[in-house]
């Protein structure tokens, strides 16, 4: 029931992702809220279940997408296998660590997005990566940083 | 813990083959088709959040566009005023031309009225300056139109003038054209009555009435008002009544002059 309820979360936040990306769309980039959502279940879900909503939402977020349908995909799932082996390698299980961990994943999100969007003009990946891709991940990583800061303020009230 | 790590590379790896899958099948026509339909499902919730959000933007166009209406407004009005303003000191300045002969001998200050007090003890208005900017007690005051009364009391930044409708103020005037010298006093609205005008005084309608200079606050020549009706009163008391019309509108007061002439006696 619990896993139900937090697959529910995942579609609640795609359909944020989709239907309000232009209102928290700031100079020119929108913060990826699903691999937000993603990070945060990597610390509270089974590890199979964190693939198996990382492939699910990767491929709700391809099918609304334009371009390249499975890229979302291929990159969440592969994300979500390395946040969990590296959480369990060093038992990530402070707020800092898990914000660190976070912010890799959504640094790497982000370059693998961007060698996808460049890969007809591979030459451009530079570019890309300097003016969509570090933008996007300041944004998304801000807002993770927020939520992590808010669950730290949470759990010591 | 084994078993379940197995299972974890398992699901890992079909997951990673779909999605490898997937990007190949990218450019494939039946799939584009599928996700097309895919995202017409999402279409009517993404059309009226699109609506909704229209509504709102239109909501607070219009409450823009009211501020700026208001605005608009209120700069007509601006407009308006300073333009009224222009013609009144335009007009201040006709006056002050024609009546060289006082301006010459007397400086001046122009004020604007920012009070009436006509139902208090005193018919009086309040003015926008006082002893700071020169003014003193008993000095004449007049309007574009003519004499309106005397400064009554000063304050640092603003004076008290009493007009010269109050009930208890006689002026001292001369009619232009008859050259008779009498004593005005107010009757109603800007209706003045002549004190003891006999029927000898040849008086002509539609005379001129001008201050006399008899009397230590006003300036000789200051324009008053006109003949408006000349009655024969009282045959046995051979007297005549004759009433004024005054130039100046008491009621439409806006900036007046107060001739900075000094009256020591009355001070």
């Amino acid at each position: 029931m619990r896993y139900l309820i937090k697959f529910l979360g995942l579609y609640v936040i795609l359909f944020i992702q989709i239907l309000f990306t232009n209102k928290i769309y700031s100079y020119g980039v929108f913060p990826n809220l699903v691999i937000i959502y993603l990070i945060n279940m990597l610390f509270f879900c089974d590890r199979n279940n964190v693939l198996h909503m990382a492939f699910w939402g990767g491929l709700s977020l391809d099918v609304f997408s334009v371009k390249y349908f499975g890229i979302n995909t291929l990159l969440f799932v592969s994300l979500m296998y390395y946040g969990v082996k590296t959480r369990e390698r060093f038992f990530i299980d402070n707020t800092l660590s898990e914000a660190i961990l976070g912010i890799i994943i959504v640094l790497l999100y982000y370059l693998g997005y961007t060698i996808a969007l460049s890969i007809p003009e591979i030459y451009k990946f530079f570019s890309n990566f300097l003016f969509i891709g570090i933008p996007a991940f300041l944004y998304t990583s801000f807002i993770l940083i927020v939520i992590n800061l808010m669950k730290y303020y949470f759990s010591h009230e | 813990m084994k078993k379940n790590t197995d299972s974890f590379n398992r699901i890992f790896i079909i997951y990673l083959m779909l999605s490898i899958i997937f990007l190949f099948l990218n450019n494939n026509y039946k799939m584009n088709i599928g996700r097309f339909y895919i995202n017409s499902i999402l279409y009517p919730v993404q059309k009226a959040f699109v609506v909704f959000d229209e509504y709102i933007n239109y909501r607070r166009e219009n409450i823009e566009l009211k501020k700026e209406l208001v605005e608009l407004k209120k700069n007509i009005y601006d407009n308006y005023e300073i333009l009224e303003e222009n013609k009144r000191l335009k007009k201040l300045l006709e006056f002050k031309n024609q009546h060289s002969e006082i301006f010459k001998k007397w400086d001046y200050i122009v004020a604007r009225v920012i009070g009436y007090n006509p139902n208090l003890e005193y018919n009086s208005i309040m003015i926008d300056k006082g002893s700071n900017s020169g003014i003193k007690k008993n000095m004449p005051v007049i309007s574009k139109d003519g004499l309106v009364g005397k400064v009554f009391s000063v304050g640092p930044f603003s004076s008290i003038v009493l007009l010269i409708t109050d009930r208890n103020y006689e002026v001292s005037i001369k009619l232009q054209k008859s050259r008779v010298y009498s004593i005005m006093r107010w009757m109603e609205g800007n209706i003045f009555e002549l004190m003891d005008i006999s029927l000898i005084d040849e008086i002509k309608e539609d005379d001129i009435v001008l201050t006399s200079g008899q009397s230590d606050i006003f300036p000789a020549n200051l324009p008053v008002g006109k003949i408006m009706k000349l009655e024969e009163s009282d045959k046995y008391n051979r007297r005549r009544k004759v009433l004024i019309r005054s130039f100046v509108d008491f009621n439409k007061l806006e900036d007046v002059i107060i001739i900075k002439k000094e009256n020591e006696i009355f001070d």
